[in-house]
């Protein structure tokens, strides 16, 4: 998966809770100007961590469901998911090099499985 | 709402005097020219009553000098766009701001935000945010349908946020640290109009609390106690004394005492990226000053995008 994937409400539970790689799920709507500073890095990092990481897109006018769930209020919002436990989250826009640090604390964190 | 990127030749940060006179003379030079400006009234001449000392002018408010100024430039075909810049892309060829609304791309970007932005948060402010507190009513309006909201501010841009918001929540509460609002009288008449606001006037934010998501905030009203309010949502506008440098996420360095560092062209450490105005800090505050550099980096500019080693200074050319 090389790119990122477009969840909708129905879809979250399997695609992000039970997905068998760490997710990171970005609420956002298509009138956010920050969102659209996300974007193009998410697609990059999709790319660059296919295989170690999904990339998932709420789009939250259309699938409002989780982004309540999680009391998300504010977007761009993305959750670094791991077995369906949310293990960061990240309110606002960064830069490549900055949401890369984050995502590779991340990733680094997280307990090897057997 | 603009999807698209918008590309220009010279990206300006900031329509103060520096900003306002760098777009100018980038647009008088024939360069396509953007100037992106949260408001009228959040930058230091915006908020000044009246400006004696700047030579040619007399009897004059800051509001009417800044009018004036960005009237010219915009005589010119400047583009005068009313967004808040949230993040920059410098490291790339083209340069792009990313705002609340759009995304603006140039070859060159001028850098003049001044120096009111905030030092301190509030207590709660940042551990709130995205969950009740937020910066941009047109991003997260939407969240808080039939809730009650409070904005803190006192410019234009808060006013103008603060009547988005009385498109979705129940009941907006407006914060104004000072006694009155620094916005142009058809925005404060709206303001007054709608039904679901309350306007405190000289009223502090104090703390933003809640369990999980925000629920309240403690105020101040002057000469009151302190009071709390049941709100869902928190929108901060306020500003301080800080050169406002936090849109570019580190990607510039930045002195102890806060301001971006620039070589003699007002170049930053990134090539074709210009800093002036009260966001640099070697000089005094004065909007000659100010509009003086705007002047320099927009010559600078446009001397490296027209491929020339020295700027032609045309004595000739009038409007």
């Amino acid at each position: 998966m090389s790119e990122p994937i477009h969840v909708t409400d129905a879809a979250f539970e399997k695609t992000v809770l039970q997905s068998e790689l760490p997710v990171v799920v970005d609420f956002w709507a298509p009138w956010c100007g920050p969102c659209r500073m996300v974007a193009p890095v998410l697609d990059k990092i999709a790319k660059e961590y296919n295989g170690k990481v999904v990339i998932a897109k709420v789009n939250t006018d259309e699938n409002p469901q989780w982004a309540q769930k999680f009391n998300v209020r504010g977007i761009p919002t993305m959750l670094f998911v791991n077995d369906g436990e949310v293990v960061h989250s990240q309110v606002g826009a960064l830069p490549e090099p900055m949401l890369k640090n984050v995502l590779n604390e991340f990733l680094e964190a997280l307990p090897t499985k057997e | 709402m603009n999807n698209e990127n918008n590309n220009y030749d010279i990206v300006i940060i900031g329509g103060g005097p520096a900003g306002a006179t760098a777009a100018l003379y980038t647009a008088r030079s024939g360069l396509k020219t953007a100037v992106v400006d949260k408001g009228l009234t959040t930058g230091a001449l915006g908020i000044t009553g009246k400006i004696e000392n700047y030579p040619g002018v007399t009897d004059k408010s800051g509001v009417e000098l800044l009018t004036t100024m960005r009237e010219q430039a915009q005589s010119f075909d400047a583009a005068f766009i009313s967004d808040r810049i949230i993040g920059v892309d410098l490291q790339s060829d083209i340069k792009t701001a990313y705002g609340n609304i759009g995304a603006y791309s140039g070859k060159a970007l001028i850098i003049a935000t001044g120096s009111m932005g905030r030092g301190k948060r509030i207590e709660g402010e940042s551990e709130y945010l995205g969950r009740g507190v937020s910066y941009c009513a047109t991003c997260d309006g939407a969240f808080f349908q039939d809730q009650d909201v409070l904005v803190a501010g006192n410019s234009d841009e808060a006013v103008d946020e603060a009547l988005f918001l009385t498109n979705f929540a129940r009941k907006v509460h407006f914060l104004s640290p000072t006694e009155t609002i620094n916005a142009p009288e058809e925005l404060l008449d709206a303001l007054s109009k709608k039904e679901n606001i309350e306007i405190y006037p000289a009223a502090k934010l104090k703390e933003i609390s809640g369990n999980g998501k925000v629920d309240s905030a403690i105020i101040k009203i002057k000469g009151k106690d302190d009071e709390n309010l049941d709100i869902e949502g928190a929108f901060i506008y306020l500003q301080g004394r800080k050169p406002i440098t936090d849109f570019l996420q580190g990607q510039l360095a930045i002195s102890e005492s806060g301001c971006l560092i620039v070589d003699q062209q007002y170049q930053t450490a990134i090539e074709n990226v210009y800093a002036v105005g009260d966001v640099i800090c070697n000089h005094v505050k004065q909007v000659i000053i100010a509009a003086g550099e705007g002047a320099v980096a927009a010559m600078a500019a446009e001397k490296v995008l027209r491929g020339r080693r020295r700027s032609i200074v045309d004595w000739k050319k009038s409007h």
